[in-house]
């Protein structure tokens, strides 16, 4: 999968929950959830389940530990969907 | 040190995958779930795990840089009574819930001095909610030291956390600030 592609399909998955809409739209690779998208922390396992879902993955707990921006999202789901 | 977590039941309710069993696995240990599944109250047993774990790991995350989300790491004990214990590496963190209609709110705390406060958002903007939860802090920390609110400020240090400044000198009194749909919660340690 292009880069571009990843990063429109993750952008799509953490619209719900976003609470910061000028960072949402500048969203880039080293946009974080938490501190730049201001995603609830309690949202961030349903991000987690959206991202599964949507690429057809499981993401273990040490990955899932780190998978709080979307350069991390990103290396995790290319080294799951290339596996 | 002090740490503190809302959650709005309603908003929880509408915007969160918790009736599926993947969400119980992603956060809680096997104890833990047999306790959430156990007396017909899943939805709020859920919540109340969730914001000890959460009111924990900000004191432990407190000033951290980078943060984790690694919500199996603490691990609830006594969760049947309002006061609990969180258990992260070999610490053992003290934790009060209170539990609302429409909110559930956990302090965390290693001092036992501390005071906390629930409040209602006037609207759902995050920028609107951050202001008003800095000015309920400060009308806070004047009541508790009788002091006159214009003379306090809060102000997030480059770590981002939130300290109390009375005339411009700060304090070491302790702030945690939580939010979560309409609801937003503080708690302060001496």
């Amino acid at each position: 999968m292009k880069k571009e592609e990843l990063i429109t399909k993750l952008k799509s998955i953490v619209k719900p929950y976003i609470q910061d809409e000028e960072a949402f739209n500048n969203l880039s690779e080293h946009t974080t959830f938490v501190g730049d998208l201001k995603i609830n922390s309690a949202n961030l396992v349903d991000v987690i389940l959206d991202v599964e879902d949507e690429f057809d993955i499981r993401i273990e707990n040490d990955e899932m530990e780190r998978m709080l921006s979307v350069k991390a999202a990103m290396d995790i789901v290319s080294s799951k969907i290339s596996a | 040190m002090i740490g503190n977590d809302i959650v709005d039941l309603i908003f929880a309710n509408q915007n969160s995958r918790w009736q599926e069993q993947r969400f119980l696995d992603k956060l809680f240990s096997e104890e833990e779930q047999e306790f959430i599944l156990s007396n017909g109250s899943r939805f709020h047993n859920i919540w109340h795990l969730w914001s000890m774990k959460e009111s924990a790991y900000k004191i432990i995350a407190r000033g951290n840089r980078v943060p984790h989300f690694n919500p199996k790491d603490f691990k609830c004990f006594s969760t049947h009574s309002d006061k609990g214990q969180v258990i992260f590496q070999n610490k053992s963190i003290p934790t009060v819930t209170q539990t609302h209609r429409n909110f559930i709110q956990t302090t965390a705390y290693i001092k036992p001095e501390w005071m906390s406060k629930v409040f209602q958002f006037i609207n759902t903007d995050y920028k609107v909610q951050n202001t008003q939860s800095y000015q309920c802090a400060a009308k806070s920390y004047a009541e508790l030291k009788n002091l006159s609110p214009d003379t306090i400020e809060v102000i997030k240090n480059d770590m981002g956390v939130p300290q109390f400044y009375v005339n411009g000198n700060l304090q070491e009194a302790q702030l945690s600030l939580s939010h979560h749909g309409c609801f937003g919660a503080l708690a302060i340690a001496e």
